[in-house]
């Protein structure tokens, strides 16, 4: 298939293989790594042990052999294509206007989500489409990125007003409380990353910061107090006793997976290894949420540190990419993008060393999920988008540069 | 960049964020320094930790049991054995602990509850609730304790059903809440639904290690397998495995010296615990089985082995890390011999019959006489003959080769628990199976103690060979009135008598005469010399203890009122008790048991110490009880005690007829077979064995019984020679002797016959005989012992079968060549 990108805007032409060209590939190389990464883990989760004698090869190509190694693997290969196609296709130009008919969408169903779990009694966050469930508050985050980033980058000054953000608190506001009233803690506390990261880099100068996180400090206690239900507030209790789990699944789960880690030493234990705890299924949701358990027993402290390293770069490569980006909605989006993967990863990784309450979030591009896996690769695509927009050279019908 | 531009910018106020981004960076870099910090401390510092804790997690040890030894005779005949069998089992996954999970388990359970009793199988019945008498359900241990205690067990057996004890008012509503949560509808009838909740049961108490299949039906016919394994698809949760059953082959033949297997009782379980068992182990609760269990046994910690296995989160085991295999259990070999075995108990059972119906004809021919006999003592029944021992020991070992009690019991009945229908019909039987009459009954001797009296006399130098007495058929010397002459039992009289003829005729008055000169003290030394006061150490629980009339065991000052040999003193002290109470009720004054035993107890002692009785008696009625004096002599109290003391004191009655085996000797067949030993083996005296050696499975030998020579009598050769020519004699031209005539070993056996007195009905007599052979080499002692077996020439029989057969058996073996070992086992 081949899209004819000129016929959008008529009136110039663009040099899509320049665009490509200029695609960030060292973030992208930074993926790769870490889903090669997920692969093996979903694997050694997912699939019996190898014999003894195998070798790393052979225990590579029994990989061909787990359902959700080749799933996630498919994840990843169209969550490519749809990166580059966010990349290349998103044109803030084209489609400002259209952030605000997304935001509206997705404020739309939380509410009915909202609506449905109030008559029904129960925590809702699914809409359930045939077998597979699709999740508002997902693409939430990126709502909530784009509009922060358009808001925060209506002026380039720094922002000393209270009246200069009030659009922009007033916009996160409503989808936030929608989140936390599903009640998706997870998702909300990742929410408020993206928020403080994007707010900070905006240049909202400290007096106001602080004001801010004065008024947190009031009103979360209240929020815990009456947004909250009993078993987030158990959970956050629990955080704040520092045992990182309260309730006796959550115990059982951490206690398994710091088993699992702490088992692993230095060199690990080796994936597809008879014996291992990975291996007999003692850490619930090993190949989704604690699939860092599973890495970091198979592969010891040396390959967690790897992958962490590897997380690092990304979200380094983020922020220099933030910086090298001559705008300003730019830069927020790129922030925006890295805050949210911060969070995911410091809270998954936290939570399964027990540092961080379990709150039932993904490690991005480790965890086994299509929906998380898209979501972060447009999340990607995003940064690329604006990121490449600097070599986004247009030229007129007459083949004139356009400046 | 020029500085001039960064001040335009400052002044345009455009904010660059190099600086927010930069910081952000180092935010991050931080807050991955606190991750890789945490995972240093888990992975590094507490790693080892960890692992050990992992470790101990994954892996799960499951016991393995060893075989439980063999029983076999001296010749390798199999007397207990293991056959190995299939049980149905029942595995519980983890995985589908819900309700739906629980109510097609249930299916599946039922569906095989019908398969197994289809065939006759019997699938475990052991719910802890059951339906009370009053209609109510229970817990089993309700009856058992107190209210506090049943409930704390309750409690506790509640916590490990998965129940709270405080949400359920009654064991009801406990029942109601299992059969809802197991998905039994009310549909099942109540038998069905309780073996439904007791492999509930088992599986909930077991749940911690689902990973070994519960047995709910053991030893299932192959029939039942198969269609097990047609409905297979149906039966989810449900196994077959093979495992392994005790077997008796050789049935009822020493049925009460080989015992059976049973399970733990609740009252040693902690102790079997300790020692490595499992609480559903079998372990040998009679005979040899409970005896030798250490050696038998395989399930004890010692020999024991373990699987040590890994299991994964839902406690299925997922590979075998490492294995130990158990140590079989020994093989014990008796040293009984099953066919001589088998051929004194058929004899014994051929002539305990034949004397039953030879009573059975004397009661029709007699009606008359027996019933006024039965009505003068009230009415009870008359005692036929339909119980006995038979016992061979080897003359020179102390080794049994033939320990025979009749009636017998199949031991495979108890295997797996015998049935109610089963232990009731055993229990119901007035001839009580269960009971050893060879090794635990003990009873009056009657003339087979006379040797005895004779050995010890001559010993003595009481009597010497040419010693006669003259039997008129009464005795009434030294001292003894005429009107209470004492009798021969030939009323017409044996002439005059000396000691073997005494023995042959098995002359009273000689033995009266004989047992006066040599006093009864020495009489009780040569008893016990002789091992008749003592056990014989059989590797059998059970044994009886043997006594010997005397002074010590009238009455023996020494040991308390309920100490005492026999009931006598306790009838006494009870007639005495009552007349004091009803003095004491006029008085009204209360007495407890203890305050009146103590003032009898002290006059007993003195009465028998030959103190003066009144005064003693005085003295505790008046100072010990605190009757006032004057109640006492008015009521003449002293006297009527002291008259009723009579039976404790061992008086020159007593004497002489213990000489004749009478007054209150009780003796059991085992006791008389080590006696008869001691009598012709020149004295000495062996414990009884009936354990040769026990071999591992590897054929080391762990133990080897030797004879073990408790004591030598002294007795002289010449004496020896004496009493056994007796014997012979009483083979020969004894009351008996008829028996005899035509006898194959005639030349070659020599005995004593004895009929004990039981009560005024002739045909209740206990009937003994014993005897050995061959005369010249006496090789084997074998003791018939019939209770109620009217007359000892009956009892002669069964033991002529016995030597018959033995004295053939060895002259087969010294016809034939040396038997290659095992040739025998044929």
């Amino acid at each position: 298939m081949k899209l004819n990108l000129n016929n959008l805007r008529p009136d110039f032409r663009r040099d899509i293989r320049r665009e490509v060209a200029s695609i960030d590939y060292i973030l992208l190389l930074i993926i790769t790594a870490i889903v090669c990464f997920s692969l093996i883990s979903i694997g050694n989760c997912t699939l019996d042990a190898a014999p003894q004698d195998a070798s790393f090869g052979e225990k590579l190509l029994m990989l061909r052999d787990s359902r959700y190694v080749m799933l996630q693997a498919l994840w990843f290969v169209t969550g490519v294509i749809i990166m580059f196609a966010v990349a290349i296709i998103f044109e803030r130009e084209f489609y400002d206007n259209l952030i605000w008919v997304y935001y509206a969408l997705i404020v739309g169903a939380l509410a009915i989500l909202w609506v449905i779990g109030e008559s029904t009694r129960g925590a809702v966050s699914w809409f359930t489409l045939g077998e597979r469930g699709l999740q508002p508050s997902e693409f939430c985050k990126i709502a909530i990125i784009l509009c922060l980033a358009k808001l925060l980058s209506a002026q380039d000054e720094k922002i000393t007003r209270f009246n200069q953000i009030v659009p922009a608190v007033a916009m996160f506001a409503i989808p936030f409380i929608l989140i936390m009233l599903q009640p998706d803690l997870g998702t909300a506390l990742v929410c408020i990353a993206i928020f403080v990261g994007m707010i900070f880099v905006a240049g909202v100068n400290f007096k106001i910061i602080f004001t801010g996180v004065g008024a947190a400090a009031i009103a979360i206690p209240l929020a815990i107090k009456y947004v909250l239900n009993d078993e987030q507030r158990l959970r956050l209790n629990g955080f704040f006793g520092m045992s990182g789990a309260s309730t006796s699944d959550d115990v059982y789960q951490l206690t398994q997976s710091k088993l699992a880690i702490g088992s692993g030493g230095m060199r690990g234990n080796g994936f597809l290894t008879a014996g291992s705890i990975s291996q007999l299924d003692y850490v619930p949701d090993q190949h989704t949420d604690f699939i860092f358990s599973a890495t970091a027993e198979a592969f010891g402290f040396v390959g967690a540190s790897v992958l962490i390293g590897l997380y690092l770069l990304l979200l380094l490569r983020l922020l220099y990419m933030a910086h090298k980006t001559p705008d300003r909605f730019g830069k927020l989006v790129i922030v925006g993008v890295c805050s949210m993967f911060f969070f995911h990863i410091f809270e998954n990784i936290g939570m399964t060393i027990g540092i961080m309450p379990i709150t039932g979030i993904p490690l991005p591009f480790m965890s086994y999920g299509g929906s998380n896996m898209w979501t972060n690769m447009i999340c990607i695509g995003l940064a690329q988008n604006v990121y490449c927009r600097r070599n986004r050279v247009r030229y007129s019908n007459q083949n004139k540069l356009l400046l | 960049m020029h500085s001039n531009n960064r001040f335009q910018a400052e002044d345009r106020r455009v904010f660059n964020p190099v600086f927010r981004i930069t910081a952000l960076g180092m935010a991050v870099v931080l807050c991955f320094c606190l991750l890789l910090s945490g995972l240093h401390r888990l992975q590094l510092d507490e790693g080892e930790t960890y692992l050990a804790a992992a470790q101990e997690t994954k892996t799960q040890v499951i016991s393995v049991e060893g075989t439980r030894g063999d029983i076999l005779d001296t010749n390798g005949v199999v007397l207990a054995t293991n056959r190995e069998c299939y049980e149905v089992t029942f595995t519980w996954d983890p995985d589908k602990r819900t309700s739906e999970g629980n109510a097609n388990y249930t299916k599946s359970l039922l569906l095989v509850i019908d398969l197994i009793e289809e065939d006759g199988g019997k699938v475990i019945d052991s719910f802890d609730i059951v339906r009370g008498e009053d209609g109510n359900w229970h817990f089993t241990w309700e009856e058992y304790f107190d209210a506090e205690a049943s409930a704390s067990r309750a409690e506790t057996w509640c916590r490990n059903m998965a129940l709270d004890y405080d949400d359920y008012e009654n064991p009801g509503e406990i029942y109601e809440a299992l059969c809802q949560r197991y998905g039994i509808g009310t549909d099942v009838d109540e038998a069905t639904a309780h073996k439904l909740l007791s492999i509930w049961q088992q599986a909930q108490m077991n749940s911690y290690s689902s990973y070994i299949a519960q047995t709910i039906c053991s030893d299932v016919p192959i029939s039942t397998v198969s269609k097990i394994e047609l409905a297979s698809a149906q039966l989810d949760g449900i196994g077959v495995q093979q495992s392994s059953i005790r077997v008796y082959p050789q049935q009822y033949m020493a049925a009460h010296v080989v015992g059976y297997v049973g399970s733990i009782g609740e009252e040693e379980l902690d102790g079997y615990l300790e020692d490595g068992y499992d609480r559903n182990d079998s372990i040998g609760v009679s005979g040899i089985e409970q005896s030798m269990e250490e050696y038998l046994t395989g399930s004890s910690g010692q020999k024991r082995g373990s699987r040590v296995v890994e299991v994964n989160n839902l406690s299925r085991v997922i590979r075998q890390l490492d294995y130990t295999p158990p140590q079989e259990g020994s093989n014990v070999v008796l040293t009984l011999d099953a066919e001589l075995q088998k051929v004194a108990y058929d004899a014994l059972g051929d002539t305990i019959s034949q004397i039953n119906t030879i009573q059975h004809a004397r009661v029709a021919a007699y009606s008359g006489r027996y019933d006024t006999l039965v009505e003068a003592r009230g009415g009870t029944p008359i005692q036929y003959a339909d119980t006995g021992a038979a016992i061979v020991m080897e003359v020179d070992t102390g080794n049994l080769l033939a320990v025979v009690d009749y009636p017998s019991y199949d031991l495979n009945l108890f295997v797996g628990g015998i049935s109610q229908e089963n232990y009731d019909a055993l229990i119901e039987d007035e001839r009580n199976p269960l009971f050893s009459v060879a090794l635990s009954s003990r009873a009056t001797p009657g003339s087979i103690f006379k040797p005895l009296v004779a050995t010890a006399a001559l010993m003595e130098g009481a009597i010497d060979t040419s010693t006669t007495v003259v039997d008129a058929g009464s005795y009434a010397q030294h001292g003894i009135p005429a009107s209470q002459a004492l009798h021969c039992w030939n009323l017409g009289g044996h002439g005059p008598q000396n000691v073997v003829s005494a023995i042959q005729n098995s002359c009273n008055v000689f033995f009266y005469e004989t047992a006066y000169r040599l006093g009864n003290e020495a009489l009780y030394d040569w008893a016990q010399a002789y091992g008749l006061t003592s056990r014989t150490g059989i590797e059998v629980s059970g044994e009886s203890l043997s006594y010997v009339a005397s002074q010590e065991t009238y009455y023996n000052p020494e040991k308390g009122l309920y100490e005492q040999a026999t009931s006598i003193p306790v009838y006494i002290a009870s007639r005495i008790r009552s007349y004091i109470r009803e003095v004491g009720d006029e008085l009204s004054v209360t007495f407890t048991d203890e305050e009146l035993n103590a003032g009898i107890e002290k006059i007993f002692a003195a009465y028998v110490n030959g103190e003066d009785a009144y005064e003693a008696a005085y003295d505790a009625l008046v100072n010990d009880i605190g009757i006032p004096a004057a109640v006492v002599s008015n009521n003449r109290m002293t006297s009527k005690i002291v008259s009723l003391l009579g039976e404790l004191k061992f008086g020159l009655v007593d004497t002489m007829i213990t000489g004749i085996g009478q007054s209150v000797t009780t003796v059991t067949p085992l006791a008389v077979a080590r006696y008869l030993c001691a009598l012709v083996n020149g004295g000495n005296v062996y414990e009884a064995h009936v354990v040769d050696r026990v071999v591992d499975d590897a054929g080391n030998i762990l133990y080897d019984s030797v004879p073990t020579l408790i004591t030598n009598t002294g007795v002289s050769p010449e004496v020896s020679s004496t009493v056994m020519q007796g014997m012979k004699q009483a083979i020969m031209y004894g009351s008996v002797s008829g028996r005899f005539y035509g006898y194959k070993y005639r030349d070659q056996i020599a005995g004593k016959t004895g009929t004990a007195e039981t009560s005024d009905i002739d045909i209740e007599n206990n009937s003994w005989f014993m005897c050995f052979a061959p005369y010249d080499d006496p090789q084997i002692a074998v003791v018939i012992h019939i209770p109620n077996g009217y007359s000892s020439s009956y009892s002669v029989e069964a033991a002529k079968e016995i030597v018959e057969y033995y004295l053939d058996r060895q002259a087969e073996d010294t016809s034939a060549s040396i038997p290659q070992t095992g040739t025998l086992v044929e």
